[in-house]
């Protein structure tokens, strides 16, 4: 067996021509995007067809003004693919288990009406998944017209068949269906090239960027703690493409995963009146009249940010859309939760200095190791009437990518948003995308006594998801390489 | 109150493990309320595991984890008189059991392993007290639910002491230390002159272990157990969730003796702990080092808050020179560097070194599956304040944001 790879890595700068796009960029300039799901069910053929578009990839180096299209690998993928199982024993264990699994819906939250077995695709009832395309362009034209050419190469590869096509809607500004702007808060990677331009935009637009090594999000570039963690390899002889670089140690292995990332897929249905209802519900006056103010009020409470997406520490009684995207604020001021509750989504998602209040500068240390880059669209059309349930489905198509799963993503899930014991709440979870069985309730501090918001039902319901591999570019090559020249029976 | 942390260590009698396992199962199906040990009846014992360590060289050892309230011989009164019949099929798969069940207190009492090294979350808490602790916090909640408590923090404070007293809350009126100030102050009485003591065998020590480390040549098993997805099947199911590790300690005097002193150093500093936290880290309502096999073994158990990932990214960041020192000493333990430098520093390698040191919990019982320890100790503190009757507005205010 293979040892997995680590080491100090003392190099240099991030090959950006070996990295997919999205790692990069979340491709703000192109607004609308869809996702394709692929299942492989011939091996030589599919890998013609992934030697093929291989090229057509876009790299973080390369910025394409109309389109781009990015590619990831499930384990049923690589494993279908022919990659030898001592190459994909490499791989982290929880992508190798994938993201249905007893215990991992458990910590994720997945039961209830979340359960895999209701899934529209990735549950154990749903048609394997082994691929997904993301495909991001400038207009609905220029979507569909790719869109076509992909599924037209799709269905004479020969070796693909399609799963399910998943549309992003496209997006006019950055606000989810809640209402609310999204995706304002988000770390920057050092390592300059592309990188140092999204510090930039991020600094320039939210006023505050947290700088994150390579490695947060990259595998095989060093990360926070100083280590080269777990770098998924191949051995020498299996590369075919001869393209990938050796490991310094085992001896023999190349870096099968070197520029690449994992990427976690949750589809997650939002029901907005049952949302709006709840926080209408709660704010209403002693005599029955609605209370539009006290429902923002507490709405913005739940969340953290104003619908503006102004941070309720920096305006904690009203919206100001002049702080809108505004990220440079701490928690040390706010102790007690009274402007920004404790259980806020924005808190539990990011509690930034707040888990220790006598080393602040600890706590904000600590929480780097769990920071996601978010790539997040909302699907379906925004509702009309926030109160109604028309019927129609409308969510959030949540991707991130982290270098590793288990201290990353499913630790802010666990520990964070589902965790009712978060930071001395009691039997709470996160008001906005918590896990509940029964009605529960939120907590929002206040002076002389805290308000309680009760009868929080479910918000979200998931509706998919998976965990994704995103390999660099060589190692892609590579396993289109392994997929032609393996013939064996699938 | 004070906690008693132990275990008892049993050779099992290789011909009766089959049986030993299927008994644990029955066991294992409600640890609370089986027929062979209902351990809820109990009760003041907290958290209890039991574990078969099986590897080469020791055992099979049955290890039975107990951590309660009060004396050993008191807890060992109280279980065999729940079910002294029960208590003895299980220990008749091991060498050395009495035939007779009324013979087996003597039996388990020698084979009582008292701890190297420990720590206790909830210091000087009852199973009762964080129980009835945790009720008063959810009464609390509904009055101020239901209620409409008046427009400052004294006017609130004075309405909830006066619903605690007029109904059976009357109870958490009344002050209860956690710690007397004589046990707060021995624990630092102790710790500076072992400290002194123990400072020169210590650093005569670590030049010598620094010479054996660069002997060291670690075969670090790559990949974590076969047993992997057994141990993640039995995680995450409560609040809390348990870690049973061993783990051979280096042969020879100098390793025996490092990890004895390093314990001992170990076991003085977690005595001075009163807030919950182990070396800073405040997920941990019981811990244990013991040593057993003559030194040749070091079992670790732990009945800890949130997920085992989180719970070890907290040691390797906030304690890997502690854990270092004291796990460097095992077999396989990552590459350190004067006892306590790097080893556990290398994460991954370290998480992958425990995975492998880990053996399934078998049985567990938790008395308050729903309570960390950072919530156990939120209660106390509204309690305190509660009993500790009316003050200004600004203390009455804080204490109010606790719920």
């Amino acid at each position: 067996m293979a040892a997995p790879f680590m080491s100090r890595k003392t190099s240099s700068s991030p090959e950006f021509h070996d990295m997919q796009g999205l790692i990069a960029s979340a491709y703000s300039h192109l607004p609308c995007a869809a996702y394709l799901l692929l299942r492989v069910s011939n091996r030589p053929s599919s890998g013609a067809w992934l030697n093929d578009w291989a090229t057509r990839i876009t790299t973080a180096s390369a910025k394409q003004a109309r389109f781009s299209l990015n590619i990831a690998f499930t384990a049923s993928g690589l494993a279908t693919l022919g990659l030898p199982a001592d190459a994909l024993e490499t791989f982290s264990f929880p992508f190798l288990e994938g993201m249905v699994d007893q215990r991992r819906s458990r910590i994720l939250g997945d039961f209830d009406n979340s359960d895999p077995q209701y899934w529209h695709w990735g549950g154990p009832l749903n048609e394997r998944v082994d691929m997904i395309l993301l495909a991001y362009a400038i207009d609905d034209d220029e979507l569909a017209t790719r869109l076509n050419e992909i599924r037209e190469s799709v269905a004479h590869s020969g070796g693909i068949t399609e799963v399910l096509q998943l549309d992003a809607s496209r997006q006019s500004d950055n606000r989810e269906h809640f209402g609310f702007a999204d995706g304002i808060g988000q770390p920057t990677i050092g390592g300059g090239g592309p990188f140092a331009h999204q510090h930039e935009k991020q600094l320039e637009r939210t006023s505050h960027a947290t700088l994150l090594k390579p490695g947060e999000f990259i595998l095989g570039y060093a990360d926070e703690s100083g280590q080269v963690a777990n770098l998924p390899t191949l051995a020498w002889a299996d590369d075919l493409s001869r393209a990938l670089p050796p490991v310094p140690e085992p001896s023999g292995r190349t870096a099968l995963g070197s520029n690449g990332s994992y990427l976690v897929f949750r589809q997650m249905a939002q029901h907005v009146a049952e949302f709006w209802n709840c926080f209408e519900n709660a704010a209403r006056l002693p005599n029955g009249r609605s209370d539009a103010a006290e429902r923002e009020l507490l709405a913005a409470k739940a969340i953290g940010r104003w619908k503006s997406g102004a941070p309720l520490v920096l305006a904690p009684d009203n919206d100001n859309p002049a702080l809108h995207d505004r990220n440079d604020f701490a928690y040390t001021c706010d102790n007690h939760g009274l402007k920004c509750p404790i259980g806020a989504h924005i808190r539990r998602a990011n509690p930034r200095d707040s888990l220790d209040h006598d080393h602040p500068d600890a706590a904000l240390h600590s929480v780097r190791r769990h920071r996601l880059l978010r790539r997040a669209r909302s699907y379906g059309k925004r509702a009309d009437d926030p109160f109604v349930d028309d019927g129609k489905a409308r969510g959030l198509h949540f991707i991130c990518l982290v270098a590793d799963l288990e201290r990353q993503f499913e630790f802010v899930q666990q520990t964070w948003i589902h965790n009712p014991a978060f930071a001395g709440l009691n039997r709470e979870t996160d008001p906005l995308i918590g896990a509940r069985v029964a009605p529960a309730h939120f907590t929002a501090p206040a002076t002389p006594v805290r308000r309680r918001v009760h009868g929080l039902s479910h918000f979200i319901t998931v509706r998919g998801g998976a965990y994704f591999f995103l390999p660099g570019l060589r190692a892609l090559r590579c396993l289109a390489g392994i997929a032609v020249a393996n013939r064996e029976r699938l | 109150m004070t906690q008693t942390v132990m275990t008892i260590v049993a050779e099992i009698d290789p011909t009766r493990i089959a049986d030993l396992r299927a008994l644990l199962a029955i066991v294992a199906a409600d640890p609370a309320g089986n027929t062979l040990i209902p351990l809820g009846r109990a009760a003041s014992l907290h958290f209890s595991s039991m574990v078969i360590f099986d590897r080469t060289g020791l055992g099979p050892v049955f290890v039975w984890e107990n951590n309660f309230d009060g004396d050993v011989d008191d807890y060992l009164d109280s279980v065999l008189a729940i079910n002294a019949v029960g208590i003895h099929r299980l220990y008749s798969c091991c060498s050395g059991c009495p035939s007779a069940p009324s013979d087996l207190r003597h039996f388990l009492r020698s084979m009582v392993v008292h701890p190297n090294a420990y720590h206790v979350g909830a210091v000087g808490r009852s199973v009762d007290r964080i129980r009835k602790e945790a009720q008063l916090r959810a009464a609390l909640q509904s009055l101020l639910d239901l209620n409409s408590v008046g427009s400052s923090a004294t006017a609130a404070a004075a309405f909830l002491r006066k619903s605690a007293q007029s109904s059976n809350l009357s109870w958490a009126l009344v002050p209860e230390l956690r710690q007397t100030t004589w046990e707060r102050a021995r624990a630092w009485i102790l710790l500076g002159p072992s400290f002194l003591l123990l400072f020169f065998p210590l650093v005569i020590l670590l030049v010598v272990v620094a010479i054996y480390e660069l002997f060291d040549r670690e075969n670090h098993d790559p990949f974590p157990p076969a047993n992997r997805r057994r141990l993640l099947e039995l995680e995450d199911r409560s609040a809390l969730n348990h870690m049973a590790a061993i783990n051979e300690v280096k042969p020879g005097i100098v390793r025996n003796l490092t990890v004895r002193l390093v314990l001992m150093l170990a076991n003085m500093a977690a005595r001075t702990s009163n807030d919950g936290k182990l070396g800073g880290i405040p997920t941990i309502h019981f811990a244990h080092w013991s040593l057993i096999g003559g030194g040749k073994w070091l079992i670790f158990l732990s009945n800890y808050g949130g997920s085992w990932g989180g719970y070890l990214d907290d040691f390797i960041e906030k304690q890997s020179r502690g854990l270092t020192a004291i796990w460097s000493n095992v077999v396989g333990f990552p590459q350190a560097t004067f006892l306590f430098g790097r080893g556990a520093r290398n994460g991954p390698l370290f998480k992958t070194f425990a995975r492998n040191s880990m053996t399934e919990t078998l049985v567990w019982y938790q008395a308050y599956p729903d309570l960390t320890i950072q919530t156990v100790n939120r209660n106390s503190d509204i309690r305190d304040a509660l009993a500790g009757g009316p003050k200004d507005e600004a203390a009455e205010q804080e204490w109010l944001h606790l719920l």
